[in-house]
C-alpha cells in the first residue's frame, strides 16, 4: 500500500454505497425460471474416468463410485465468466456447496521495528448463520477468540480481507471488533484497539474515506468498502465485497493506530460479522463414495452477495444398486428359487413316481411270472398227475386183476389225487388273481369241506362276507390254507370228531379263522410241542399273526387264527413266492405257551 | 338205457383215460372225442349225444363258451364240465351257461360214470364253495329278474345248507326230504342260473340295441 494507490482510490468517484448501489454493481439478471445452462458443467469424473453426458439424461455413475468429481464452470479457455458459482448434489449436500472461497480476520504481530513476527487467523467459509441475501435484514454473528501474543511481538494491528484462496468472491462484514487484553486478575480486560465507530460521524462523507486509524489494501483496495446496512436508520459497517477472483482486498487499522503488546500477554478479540462468500471461475466438486440411490447436481450462478442469478445448470444422476441389492435380483432369486424347489418336488415326485412304477412293473412282472408257472402247473402237471389217477383208478376196477395189485392202485389213485389236491393248493396260492381276502374265505371254504368229506366228518361252514379289495399277500394265503390244512389234519387224525365247525369272519381289520371239532380234546400242558400246533404258531407268526389253541380232554378243540389285515400290503412276501419255500415241519423244540 | 357221451379233452392223454373210462361201462357209449370247441360245436348236433364231458379250459374257444353255445341247440345234451382242480369262478361261469353240473377229472371212475348215469336227475354233488357262489349270484339278482326265475323257498333252503357245509345226505334229514329230492332242487338251481343268465343276456342285448 502506498500512497499513489490511495490517491487512485480516491480518485475514483463514487456515492455511500446503498443496497440500490450495490446491485447496480453487481448487475442481477432476473428470471422466471432458471435457465438450464449445460456449459456450467464440463464434466463428469468418477473414479479417474471421465463420463460422457448428455443434459437431459439421467446419467449413471455405476455402482459402488468411490471418487466423484464435477468440473464446473466455464471451459477452459473460454471467455465465459460466472460471478460465483455454487453447487449441490441433492440427495447428498444438505445445503450449497460454495466451494471453499474463504476470508478472515488476522490479528499481525510486529516487531519494535516493525518486522511482521506472526499472524493469527480466524477464517469464515460461505455463508454466516444470519446472512439471508439482504444488506437490510442479515443479522450478524458473534465471534469471540482468545489467544496469546507470540514472542518477540511488541506492535499488533486488526485486518480483515479478502484473501483467502484463489477465485475468492462475496461480501464480509466485520463491525464492532475489539481486541483487549485480558489481566491475571480479575479485573476488566484492558481494551487495546477497535473498529472504528463511523455512527454519526461527520468525517465520512465518502464511501472512499478511510475512518481514522484504519485503511484499505490489497490488490485491489476499493473493493474494501463502507456499507450502509439494515433497516432506516441505518447502519454503517466496514466491508469487503470482493468481486473479483484474480484480486482480494482488505481492511487494517494504521500502523500507527496498532496497539502496544508484550510477549504472551492473553489476548481477547471479538467482533461481530456476516459473510457470503463463494467461488469464482472454474473448479471441481469433489464426492466420496455415494450410496446407491438418484441423485441430481445442480450448480447455481449467485450474486457476489449470493443471490440467484438464475443460470443454473442440472444433471440428473444415478447410482444404480448393484445387481445383488436391486429387488428385480432378488425377484429373479425368488423366481429361479421357486421354480427350481417346485421343479425338484416335481421331479422328486416324478422320480418317486417312476420308482413307483417301475416297483408297480416290477411286481406285475413277478405276477405274470407266477400266473405263467401257474398256468403250466395247471396245464402239465396237472393233466399228467390226473391221468395217473384215471389210469390207477380204471386198474383198481379191472376184474382181471390181482386183489393185491388192485389195492395198489386204488393207493397210487389215491395219492395222485392227493397230489392233484395239492398242486391245486400251490397253483391257488401263486395265482395272482387270489391276491385278495374273498380268495382265501373262498378257498378256506373248499378244502376245508372236502377234508371233512374225505374223512367223512359234518362239516358247518360259518363264513362271513369278506370283501374282495383288500389285498392278501401269497404268502400270508399261504401260510393260512397251510395252517388250516395242518388244524384239519390234527383233526381227521387226533380228534376222532364227528363234526368241524368253521368261523371265518373279517371285523375290524381282523381276520379270524376258528376251527372247532366235537373230539377228544387233549391237554395242552401235557403236549405242547404235538399235534403240528407249533407249526401253525409259527405259520401264523410268520405273517403277524397269532393262533390260539383251546382244548381239554373231551371237550374238543377249537384252534383260533387271528391276523390284522393290514391294508396296502406292503411286504415283501410278494418278491417271494411261497412255491418257493419248503413247508417246514418237525420244527426243533421252540417253547410253546 | 344207454347214455351216449361225447368227449371234449384237449390232453391227449387225459382224454384217452376219460374214453377208456366210459367205455369201461356196458350202459353208457362213447360217441366222440374231441380235442376242442370248435370241432366239438361241429359235430355235436350230428352226433346228438345225451351227454358231453366238456374240459373247463380249452385251447381256442372256451370249455364256458362252447357250453352256452350247445344249450342253444334244439335237443342239447345234458353237459357235465370236467376240471383239473375245483376252480369255483370258472365252475360257477359254465354252471351259469347251461353246465348241469361239474367233475374234478382226479375222481374215482366210479364217481366219473355216476355222474353221467344221473345227470338227468341232478348229476354230480355241488359242493359248498360253489353253492355259496349261487347263493350270492341270487342273492344280488333277486331284485332284477322275473318272479319265475328266482329260487322256491325249498330250493333257497337247499341252497344255504349246501353253503354251510350240509352233505345232500343231512340236508334230505334236515328238511325231511329223500336226497333224491335234494338233487332234483340242485338241478332245478342250476337250471334258474341257466335261464336266468339267459334272461339277463337277452336284457343286455335289448339295451344295447335301444
Amino acid at each position: 500500500m502506498n500512497d499513489s494507490m490511495i490517491n487512485w482510490m480516491a480518485a475514483k468517484p463514487s456515492a455511500v454505497l446503498t443496497l440500490a448501489g450495490l446491485l447496480a454493481l453487481a448487475p442481477v439478471p432476473v428470471r422466471a425460471a432458471p435457465e438450464i445452462n449445460p456449459t456450467l458443467i464440463q464434466d463428469v469424473e468418477v473414479d479417474n474416468r471421465i463420463l460422457s453426458w448428455q443434459p437431459d439424461r439421467e446419467l449413471s455413475l455405476g455402482t459402488f463410485p468411490r471418487n466423484v468429481v464435477f468440473h464446473i464452470g466455464p471451459p477452459a479457455g473460454s471467455s465465459q465468466k460466472f460471478m460465483r458459482l455454487r453447487t449441490k448434489l441433492e440427495g447428498f449436500d444438505q445445503k450449497w456447496q460454495e466451494g471453499g472461497g474463504t476470508m478472515f480476520v488476522t490479528i499481525r504481530f510486529y516487531t519494535g521495528s516493525g518486522d511482521l513476527v506472526a499472524e493469527k487467523l480466524f477464517e469464515v467459509h460461505g455463508e454466516s448463520p444470519g446472512w439471508n441475501g439482504t444488506l437490510e435484514t442479515s443479522t450478524f454473528t458473534h465471534r469471540r477468540e482468545t489467544f496469546t501474543a507470540p514472542l518477540g511481538a511488541s506492535r499488533a494491528s486488526v485486518c480483515f480481507s479478502s484473501a483467502g484462496g484463489p477465485s475468492t468472491v462475496g461480501l464480509y462484514i466485520v463491525d464492532n471488533l475489539i481486541l483487549s487484553r485480558l489481566s491475571a486478575s480479575n479485573a476488566p480486560p484492558e481494551i487495546l484497539l477497535r473498529s472504528p465507530v463511523l455512527q454519526g460521524s461527520s468525517k465520512i462523507s465518502s464511501p472512499n474515506q478511510a475512518p481514522p486509524g484504519w485503511e484499505r489494501n490489497g490488490i485491489r483496495p476499493s473493493m474494501a468498502k463502507i456499507l450502509e446496512i439494515g433497516q432506516e436508520p441505518k447502519t454503517k459497517v466496514l466491508a469487503v465485497i470482493d468481486d473479483d477472483p484474480l484480486s482480494h482486498a482488505e481492511w487494517q487499522n494504521t500502523r500507527e493506530s496498532a496497539a502496544t503488546v508484550a510477549p504472551n500477554d492473553s489476548l481477547l478479540v471479538e467482533w461481530n460479522e456476516m459473510y457470503s462468500i463463494g467461488v469464482s471461475g472454474s473448479r471441481g466438486a469433489f464426492y466420496g463414495s455415494l450410496p446407491a440411490g438418484t441423485y441430481k447436481f445442480r450448480v447455481a450462478e449467485v450474486s457476489v452477495l449470493g443471490q440467484p442469478t438464475g443460470l443454473e445448470a442440472t444433471l440428473a444422476l444415478k447410482v444404480p444398486l448393484p445387481y445383488w441389492q436391486t429387488p428385480w435380483f432378488w425377484g429373479l432369486v425368488a423366481a429361479l428359487t421357486m421354480a427350481a424347489s417346485v421343479s425338484s418336488v416335481r421331479y422328486i415326485a416324478w422320480h418317486k413316481m417312476r420308482r413307483a412304477m417301475m416297483h408297480l412293473e416290477q411286481q406285475r412282472a413277478l405276477e405274470r411270472e407266477r400266473l405263467r408257472i401257474a398256468q403250466d402247473i395247471h396245464d402239465d402237471l396237472g393233466a399228467r398227475v390226473t391221468e395217473i389217477s384215471l389210469l390207477s383208478g380204471m386198474a383198481q376196477n379191472m376184474a382181471g386183476f390181482p386183489e393185491q395189485a388192485r389195492a395198489e392202485f386204488s393207493r397210487i389213485s389215491l395219492k395222485s389225487r392227493d397230489l392233484v389236491t395239492a398242486l391245486y393248493e400251490t397253483v391257488w396260492a401263486v395265482n395272482p388273481e387270489n391276491d385278495n381276502l374273498e380268495a382265501i374265505g373262498n378257498y378256506l371254504r373248499q378244502r376245508i369241506n372236502n377234508q371233512c368229506t374225505q374223512a367223512q366228518l359234518r362239516c358247518r361252514l360259518h363264513v362271513s362276507p369278506l370283501p374282495h379289495n383288500i389285498e392278501m399277500s401269497s404268502r400270508t394265503r399261504h401260510n393260512i390254507s397251510m395252517a388250516a390244512r395242518e388244524a384239519m389234519h390234527n383233526v381227521i387224525k387226533h380228534a376222532r370228531a364227528s363234526q368241524v365247525t368253521v368261523h371265518i369272519s373279517f371285523a375290524d381289520m381282523f381276520l379270524t379263522v376258528s376251527i372247532q371239532d366235537d373230539g377228544c380234546g387233549f391237554d395242552i400242558s401235557a403236549d405242547p410241542t404235538g399235534h403240528g400246533l407249533i407249526n401253525m404258531k409259527r405259520r401264523l407268526e410268520d405273517i403277524g399273526g397269532i393262533c390260539l389253541i383251546e382244548s381239554s380232554p373231551n371237550t374238543g378243540t377249537t384252534v383260533q387264527f387271528r391276523l390284522l389285515v393290514r391294508l396296502a400290503d406292503e411286504d415283501s412276501s410278494r418278491v417271494n413266492p411261497p412255491i418257493l419255500r419248503q413247508p417246514a415241519n418237525g420244527v426243533p423244540s421252540r417253547q410253546y405257551n | 338205457m344207454t347214455k351216449s357221451v361225447v368227449v371234449v379233452e384237449d390232453d391227449r392223454g387225459l382224454r384217452e383215460q376219460l374214453v377208456a373210462i366210459l367205455r369201461s361201462a356196458p350202459d353208457i357209449k362213447c360217441v366222440g372225442a374231441f380235442s376242442n370247441a370248435e370241432d366239438a360245436l361241429a359235430k355235436i348236433p350230428a352226433q346228438n349225444p345225451d351227454v358231453v364231458l366238456m374240459d373247463i379250459g380249452l385251447p381256442g374257444m372256451s370249455g364256458i363258451e362252447c357250453v352256452a353255445q350247445l344249450k342253444k341247440l334244439n335237443s342239447a345234451p345234458q353237459i357235465i364240465m370236467v376240471t383239473v382242480y375245483e376252480d369255483s369262478d370258472r365252475i360257477f361261469r359254465a354252471l351259469k351257461a347251461g353246465a348241469n353240473g361239474y367233475l374234478v377229472k382226479s375222481s374215482p371212475p366210479d364217481k366219473l360214470l355216476d355222474a353221467v348215469r344221473d345227470v338227468d336227475t341232478g348229476g354230480a354233488p355241488m359242493s359248498s364253495h360253489i353253492a355259496c357262489k349261487v347263493v350270492e349270484h341270487f342273492h344280488v339278482q333277486e331284485s332284477r329278474h322275473h318272479e319265475k326265475h328266482s329260487l322256491s323257498q325249498r330250493e333257497q333252503q337247499v341252497l344255504t345248507l349246501l353253503a354251510s357245509g350240509f352233505i345232500y345226505k343231512e340236508i334230505g334229514d334236515q328238511l325231511g326230504i329223500s336226497m333224491e329230492t335234494v338233487r332234483s332242487h340242485v338241478k332245478n338251481i342250476c337250471q334258474k342260473m341257466h335261464v336266468r343268465n339267459r334272461v339277463e343276456a337277452v336284457a343286455r342285448h335289448q339295451a344295447k340295441t335301444i
